[in-house]
């Protein structure tokens, strides 16, 4: 599992010093649904099955806290704030019975006012998509689904320990359209070690094909700690190289623009108006309080994250204490340093003002950015070369 | 309390017995010269601590003597006269040829001590060459007769032939046991001519070692010649015409203690207060100040440092405790030479040099252990003469100074070896020694399968690896040693290494020209492996002036980013960008090209000569 980072002890009562303007800024909810029926073997969240579990913490006790979490940002964050995004997240949280949505959702309602409109999504197995669910899913306000295809080749799906049968994500989707979803968005994962050129090419075909208004692709990293991190170490399985994995990317960019999806995210592409705006937030540096075991909250500067056991995070709960683990306090080098590190992954770009001409030139002169209307926008080059240009921009 | 029998300062020369021991390493010279100090009654047995004249740690546990000393032992002989022994201790390392053929000048005898286990190394050989040389008389022992696997017999024969004896004549010891050491100091007596001098002559001493102490300052080792040295009198050294208090004077015995002189033949100590061994140099001849000798005694050489290298610290902000260090090295070392130096790829440092790679060797160890520096070395190098074709000429002793213009001629140092070896493995020594640029000039059986190879080899050619290649091609059996011999004209051209067009300094290499292709391909494919990808396209190329002769290249990177950038990612991210922004500021510049110092130090670790790929 990803490690936390370090950071300094967070209070128990959860206490944030700066509330400043809360609500005339955007803000969102995470929801972290740490249960998943079986462990991916790329999978580095924060994510239990079952038998890792005692009885008090399975899937059914996760609303009690989850809801007793809610109350306490309420408390925390004094007033009504208005919700702009919610975003189901996991784990597999399409795991969660239908009520069970359905009752977290009115409790955020009871605590919180909601933006009229405001994008709920959830992510979900295609395995674990059903007519009724679906349904279900809209009546409680959810309008956007986030499905994890990942890659349309068994080989690969099988190498990442993905259990579900390809052709599921057609059915999915047929079932989501079925029931009235007009957003959705399919989930890819490329460069999983044994993945050809062409299997990619099919993955992205196929997902095309069912003409989602949203397409995320992520580059498959093998992180210490799972299964396969496990697998090469023991040389079973080797790093794929950045090069094929840049040429992957590249095919992503020109298939996709090809057939009218922007990149609006180095890893995002969307139909016209059908970017994640949760997703956003973060990118933006907006607030947001996350929900559930190991979930990241970001408020006004201030960074914390919750303890990863759904026990302890339930236990602290209880006894109404916060389940932080640890926070930080961002200073104002820290806060400029995460702009330029999120905001040029953006397609909207990162203003120019506050930065050395001569590195933006340099960077021009590079063809890892150009200036549109005063922000710095990354070419391809820049997108897969993101890392060096945040070097070369923070001071 | 009795009285002292023959005090120092009166002992009649022809009671004195002045000898030293040439072994190798690990043959057992210090346990020999521990036993003797214990059998002549000097140390008593509860003080006896084990190899007790050798002092300092490195010497200790790499089991070999650097600095020697002198130690007076009383010992009655056969003839029941109470004669003294001065025993010299020798260095026992061919970088320190010239202070050993200075100990053996304050000597008329040697014990040639050799493993009954191992029998006869390389070293002992070149150092039995210097005693025979100096007409000096050799005793022959065999030591460690009490291990299971002595073959003294064999060895016996082997000594005998080379020394030109009976092999009966050889005496078998075990210094670890004291078997045997009681005969070899009446052998001593008898065998060992008692000095000759001129007692009522100028004083004439000669200066055989010189160390430097902490609290007493320089302590000059000497042995008499001709006249007498008192206390208080005013001494000069003959070189430098310097004058000097005589502070104390004194014999070891194995404590330092003072004596009211030192008269001829006698061997002892003496202090004047000067801080630096280098006003006290090995090989000087001292006299009376006031009443001085008109000649010196002749041998007296300035050592040339012969193996060169840059010694950089990897923290860059320990320049000058490197500089530190280096002048309290030197005010014990006169060998150790060192100017500032300054590298594009390394930083700040110093040029040094040595007398040989041991020397080397101890002074990085010590700059490590007792000064506790971090230090990145260059390839050692040789000095070489050059003659442009304009008439001037130019020694240099470093790569960098390699002059542009037009060259007509380039001289490198040459060494004489031996080599001892199995006759298992004469071939592989021969086509090392072949790859090497070496000349044989003969070779000898000394037993039936242990054979002595003599080559002329260029140094530049042994400082990389010669020895552990030839270890690894011999298994361990052979030894090896070398002695300065002068210079020859050689092919030779120097090597750069060139990233993005930018010559590294750290990396260029003056190297034969039969042997610029390998080394070019070699060290240009490390490069490439220790060099991170780049924005751009970086070529890496090995150039004789402007002509390339090997080229790789780093292809520029075309992707770093992490793809996923979620909520819970964002402090991860941004500390693990933080950090590398940081790896970033410590990288070198060359040119354009960003380098990680942790390359230069991987490329300069393992060695840089070509043939040796094959070696691990």
């Amino acid at each position: 599992m990803a490690a936390l980072p370090e950071g300094s002890p967070a209070p128990l009562d959860g206490n944030l010093t700066n509330l400043f303007d809360l609500v005339n800024k955007p803000f969102s909810l995470y929801v972290h649904v740490p249960y998943c029926s079986k462990r991916c073997g790329y999978c580095d969240f924060n994510t239990y099955t079952p038998s890792e579990l005692d009885r008090e913490d399975q899937i059914e006790s996760w609303l009690n806290s989850a809801v007793k979490e809610i109350e306490l940002a309420r408390r925390v964050l004094k007033e009504e704030l208005t919700i702009d995004t919610i975003f189901f997240g996991g784990g597999t949280p399409s795991l969660l019975d239908s009520n069970t949505v359905d009752n977290f959702i009115q409790s955020v309602k009871s605590n919180f006012k909601l933006k009229p409109g405001l994008e709920i999504t959830i992510e979900a197995n295609p395995d674990s998509i059903t007519e009724e669910k679906s349904q279900r899913w809209l009546n409680s306000g959810i309008n956007r689904v986030s499905i994890g295809m990942q890659s349309s080749t068994k080989e690969v799906l099988k190498k990442l320990d993905r259990t579900h049968n390809p052709d599921n994500v057609s059915h999915s989707v047929d079932i989501l359209k079925k029931s009235g979803f007009d957003n959705f968005s399919l989930d890819l994962i490329y460069g999983t070690p044994g993945e050809s050129l062409s299997d990619w090419e099919n993955s992205l075909k196929d997902a095309i094909a069912l003409n989602p208004p949203h397409i995320s692709a992520y580059s498959l990293v093998i992180e210490p700690g799972t299964k396969m991190g496990a697998q090469l170490n023991r040389g079973e399985i080797s790093q794929v190289n950045d090069d094929e994995v840049a040429d992957k990317y590249q095919l992503a960019d020109e298939m996709l623009n090809k057939n009218n999806y922007s990149w609006y995210e180095i890893s995002n592409w969307a139909k016209r108006d059908k970017e994640c705006k949760h997703n956003l937030n973060y990118w933006l540096g907006n607030n947001w309080w996350g929900i559930g075991p190991g979930a990241h909250s970001h408020v006004n500067g201030v960074r914390w994250w919750n303890h990863k056991l759904p026990k302890v995070w339930r236990e602290l709960l209880e006894k109404q204490n916060s389940p932080a683990l640890a926070r930080e306090v961002l200073s104002e080098d820290q806060i400029k340093s995460e702009q330029i590190m999120l905001l040029s992954r953006l397609r909207t770009g990162l203003g120019n003002h506050e930065l050395d001409e001569n590195r933006i030139e340099n960077l021009i002169a590079n063809q890892l950015a150009t200036l549109d209307a005063n922000k710095i926008v990354l070419t391809l080059k820049g997108r897969l070369l993101a890392d060096e240009v945040f070097r070369q921009l923070s001071a | 309390m009795t009285t002292e029998i023959n005090p120092a300062g009166t002992t009649p020369p022809e009671l004195i017995r002045n000898f030293c021991i040439i072994a190798h390493i690990d043959h057992g010279k210090s346990t020999l010269a521990d036993r003797m100090l214990q059998i002549t009654g000097v140390v008593e047995e509860r003080n006896m601590r084990a190899q007790y004249l050798d002092r300092m740690d490195i010497e200790r546990e790499r089991g070999i003597t650097i600095k020697s000393q002198a130690v007076r032992l009383p010992w009655v002989g056969l003839d029941k006269k109470n004669y003294i022994l001065n025993l010299i201790d020798t260095p026992g390392h061919v970088d320190f040829t010239y202070e050993v053929s200075r100990s053996l000048e304050a000597c008329e005898g040697t014990i040639l001590l050799v493993d009954a286990a191992q029998g006869i190394e390389a070293q002992t050989l070149a150092n039995l060459y210097l005693a025979l040389e100096n007409d000096m008389t050799i005793i022959p022992v065999l030591n460690k007769i009490d291990l299971p696997a002595a073959q003294p017999d064999k060895y016996a024969a082997e000594l005998a032939k080379i020394v030109g004896c009976k092999p009966s004549d050889v005496l078998r010891v075990s210094a670890k046991t004291g078997q045997g050491v009681r005969e070899l100091l009446d052998l001593v007596v008898v065998e060992v001519p008692a000095p000759i001098g001129v007692a009522d002559a100028p004083a004439r001493a000669m200066i055989f070692d010189s160390v430097y102490d902490t609290y007493r300052g320089v302590v000059t080792y000497v042995r008499v010649i001709d006249g007498k040295l008192t206390p208080r009198e005013k001494i000069k050294m003959m070189s430098s015409g310097a004058t000097h208090e005589l502070l104390d004077i004194g014999v070891i015995s194995p404590e330092p203690k003072s004596t009211k002189g030192l008269g001829v033949g006698e061997v002892g100590y003496l202090i004047t207060g000067v801080k630096d061994v280098r006003q006290s140099r090995v090989g000087d001849t001292i006299t009376d100040a006031i009443k001085p000798a008109t000649k010196a005694l002749a041998g007296f050489k300035d050592p040339k440092p012969m193996v060169f290298a840059g010694l950089f610290p990897i923290d860059g902000s320990d320049y000058p405790l490197l500089r530190d260090a280096l002048d309290k090295l030197q005010l014990n070392d006169a060998a150790l030479v060192y100017e500032p130096e300054s590298s594009v790829a390394l930083g700040f440092g110093y040029r040094c040099g040595f007398l040989g790679l041991l020397h080397l060797e101890i002074v990085r160890e010590r700059l490590d252990r007792e000064f506790n520096l971090s230090l990145i070395s260059t390839a050692p190098s040789v000095g070489y003469r050059i003659l442009m074709e304009d008439g001037q000429e130019i020694d240099i002793t470093n790569p960098s100074e390699f002059p542009s213009g037009k060259v007509s001629e380039i001289y490198e140092p040459i060494v004489k070896a031996t080599i001892l070896t199995p006759s298992d493995y004469i071939g592989p020594v021969m086509e090392l020694a072949q790859e090497r640029r070496g000349q044989m000039h003969n070779m000898d059986y000394l037993s039936e399968d242990r054979v002595e190879l003599r080559y002329t080899l260029p140094l530049a050619e042994i400082v990389f690896d010669f020895f552990d290649q030839l270890k690894s091609k011999t298994r361990g059996y052979a030894s090896f040693d070398y002695e300065p011999s002068g210079e020859q004209v050689a092919d030779l051209v120097k090597v750069d290494i060139l990233l993005h067009g930018d010559p590294v300094d750290a990396f260029s290499s003056i190297v034969h020209k039969d042997k610029a292709y390998a080394y070019g391909v070699e060290m240009t494919g490390r490069l490439k492996e220790l060099i991170p990808r780049q924005q751009f396209e970086v070529p890496i190329q090995a150039a004789i002036g402007a002509r390339i002769i090997a080229r790789e290249s780093i292809r520029a990177i075309r992707k770093d980013v992490l793809a996923k950038c979620y909520g819970g990612d964002i402090s991860r991210k941004r500390k693990l960008l933080e950090k590398q922004k940081e790896g970033k500021k410590r990288m070198k510049m060359v040119g354009r090209v960003e380098v990680p110092q942790e390359a230069f130090v991987a490329a300069l670790q393992t060695n840089t000569d070509p043939a040796s790929k094959d070696k691990k």
